[in-house]
């Protein structure tokens, strides 16, 4: 058992131990058995019940995958139920069975061999790796051979999974068994959907190891540090105890963000505040939730883009976004139309490459450019909105323009939806982002076409200060507490305000507390996030007045510069309320 | 006996999915339905038969339909593969 230590990419906080589960495990025999003549028929009675069996399980997983991850996910059982019926599949078994009398787990061997064979001939890569399919199927009905010990050996301890990688349908039964205490994987990174099922369902993950599955066997002890991105295999007495008081100390830090979550969302003088949360899949809501947020301020839609190598229909949409709400209802929902292009890209939607996509065709352009597309999107989202929870909003508005030829094409959807007898919300809310410096400057004429904004401070940051943050040449440029900025913000957030509209941000100024408090003494009350920092804006809100606050951020006007701003702030923060930056280790 | 080439026009060719739909479609008639490919032929309601075709988008294949309902059946197949298997592109 050699000790070893390995470095990938902590995709889900958190650290877990335990014995190894190998996905990949290899269950074909090595051994010939032969059988008498007269056993024949029941050898092959053995494999038609395992045949059964699988077709059960399959049928089983489809219509879970299909309830809790959507339709575009249970397609692979589809393919793999019907290669069970395969005819040509079943007459060689059974030929094999009966021509060389032997048992139904050779037989199953060594016609997967002679497929494996002709596939490996195919020179298309694709059609080349469908035989992990055909091997994905005939190892379930090798196991459904002797079916009472594989069972045991499935569902019976917490385990840690490891993987070469996996598939999102693989992903979503595995993990949500409730007996895998984390996940290793050779693949993946941070957006893969194995990184945000994992996040959602709290389990510590690491991905992107490369080798881990050559690394370890059957039998290993592991510990998963997704915290810090690092797994250790096989580790001494030691360096056990080491992480057993790191884990605990994560464990007691994880139980007090539950904590503050639960807490009133409101200031120490009684202003209230609306903590919302930043999401890309139906899964995340009940977390999200669990941390304290009152509601997804931005639910991002590119996702569904990237699933499939083909375009979302409406009804892949319609299934994610009415799953959202439902999951969500009575809290509300902003939906954000697909913001795709720049360097999002998609071999899909064939976008020239463009030399400066950031200013190019994305988000609402691109919408508007292919409106079959948009309409789609659209169609779905007042679909799902007969919970009434549903708001949508358009990402990346230039002009007045934009905005009426948007609502143009909710208003010929809602027709159409209408003359189908649709139920849907017709009062459902629209708003903007307001993440271009142009139309931050004509937030007064904007504001009244719509129902809400939602101010993306990242982009509007990188527009307005003309600075691309992942440049490290000019990066130091890029400071959320610049003048300027704040100067834009609250001429947005007053004239909002002033037009009695609701106002968001869902930036990253949101979820940093010394910015979030500049937000809120500008007169902000909803802030999105990624949820996990729920509980920090939560207790720094908490610890503050908010008349106090209003005043310090007023004595910001004025300042020359990004640091004149912050030191004023946390001076005079500080004095007065000495925790409200208390930090936690995330 | 029908016997007819059909090219496929789908960016995709006829993958998983593909394939999914084309033997739903061919189970529901009484007809043999064979695809020849290259000079191989395989059974059309065989999902792992026609996955080892390997048939990408512009390759040429041939249908061979026989039986009772074999009329209705090209037309039905050869529909679906004209309408690349009402992926949208």
């Amino acid at each position: 058992m050699e000790y070893k230590r390995l470095r990938g990419v902590g995709v889900s906080p958190g650290i877990s131990y335990g014995e190894i589960l190998l996905t990949e495990e290899v269950v074909f025999t090595e051994r010939k058995e032969n059988i008498p003549a007269p056993a024949v028929r029941r050898e092959i009675d053995r494999l038609h019940k395992a045949i059964e069996r699988t077709k059960e399980q399959l049928t089983f997983i489809r219509g879970q995958v299909k309830e809790k991850i959507g339709e575009e996910h249970s397609f692979i059982f589809e393919s793999h139920l019907m290669i069970l019926e395969d005819k040509g599949l079943l007459s060689k078994l059974k030929d094999f069975i009966r021509n060389e009398r032997v048992k139904a787990e050779w037989a199953l061997t060594r016609v997967h061999e002679s497929y494996i064979k002709i596939f490996q001939s195919i020179s298309d890569e694709y059609f080349r790796q469908r035989i992990s399919d055909l091997t994905d199927v005939l190892t379930k009905v090798y196991k459904n051979l002797k079916p009472g010990k594989t069972k045991k050996k499935d569902d019976g301890k917490e385990k840690i999974l490891i993987a070469h990688d996996l598939l999102p349908s693989e992903a979503a039964v595995k993990l949500s068994r409730g007996n895998i205490l984390g996940v290793a994987t050779d693949m993946g990174g941070q957006t893969s959907h194995t990184a945000i099922l994992a996040r959602s369902l709290n389990i510590p993950a690491v991905v992107g190891l490369r080798n881990i599955t050559r690394e370890v066997q059957t039998g290993d002890f592991i510990i998963v540090d997704g915290t810090d991105g690092e797994v250790i295999i096989n580790p001494p007495t030691a360096i056990r105890k080491e992480f057993t008081s790191k884990k605990k100390k994560y464990d007691d830090y994880y139980k007090e963000l539950r904590k503050i979550a639960k807490l009133r969302s409101r200031t120490l003088d009684n202003y209230e505040f609306f903590p919302l949360a930043n999401i890309e899949l139906p899964e995340e809501v009940t977390k999200a939730l669990s941390l304290g947020a009152e509601g997804i301020g931005l639910f991002r839609t590119e996702f569904i883009y990237l699933q499939n190598d083909t375009l979302p229909t409406e009804e892949d949409h319609f299934d994610i976004y009415s799953r959202l709400a439902k999951a969500s209802h009575p809290h509300p929902v902003y939906i954000r139309t697909v913001d795709i292009g720049g360097e999002k890209s998609l071999p899909q939607l064939k976008i020239e490459k463009e030399p400066n996509p950031a200013l190019g065709l994305r988000a609402i352009r691109l919408s508007l450019r292919d409106r079959n597309l948009f309409k789609t999107q659209v169609r779905a989202i007042l679909r799902a909105s007969f919970l009434r929870n549903i708001r949508v909003l358009v990402p990346m508005i230039t002009e007045i323009e934009e905005v009426e030829e948007v609502k143009l094409i909710f208003k010929e959807v809602k027709k159409d939806l209408r003359k189908k007898k649709e139920d849907f919300d017709e009062d459902m809310p629209l708003g903007i982002m307001i993440e271009v410096p142009a139309a931050a400057a004509m937030t007064d004429i904007l504001v009244k076409e719509v129902d809400f904004l939602s101010i993306g401070t990242n982009d509007l940051i990188q527009y307005y200060l003309a600075v691309d943050r992942s440049n490290e040449f000019v990066s130091y440029l890029y400071k959320p507490l610049h003048p300027s900025i704040l100067r834009l913000l609250k001429y947005i957030i007053d004239t909002a305000r002033k037009a009695k509209r609701e106002i968001t941000v869902c930036g990253e100024m949101a979820a940093d507390p010394l910015s979030a408090l500049v937000l809120m003494g500008f007169g902000l009350k909803s802030f999105s996030m990624n949820p996990i920092f729920i509980p920090r804006i939560k207790r720094t809100f908490r610890s503050v007045e908010y008349k106090t606050v209003r005043n310090i951020v007023q004595g910001t006007v004025g300042l020359r510069t990004a640091q004149e701003v912050e030191e004023h702030i946390i001076e005079n923060i500080l004095v007065k309320y000495p925790k409200a930056f208390l930090k936690g280790h995330v | 006996m029908i016997k007819k080439e059909v090219l496929i026009k789908n960016k995709l060719g006829l993958h998983a999915r593909a394939a999914v739909k084309f033997v739903n479609l061919a189970n529901r008639f009484a007809s043999s339905v064979k695809i020849i490919k290259d000079g191989e032929e395989i059974d059309g309601k065989s999902i792992l038969g026609i996955l080892t075709l390997a048939a990408v988008q512009g390759s040429v294949i041939t249908l061979k339909i026989l039986g009772k309902d074999e009329k209705e059946a090209f037309k039905a197949l050869s529909a679906l593969i004209n309408d690349k298997f009402e992926e949208k592109e």
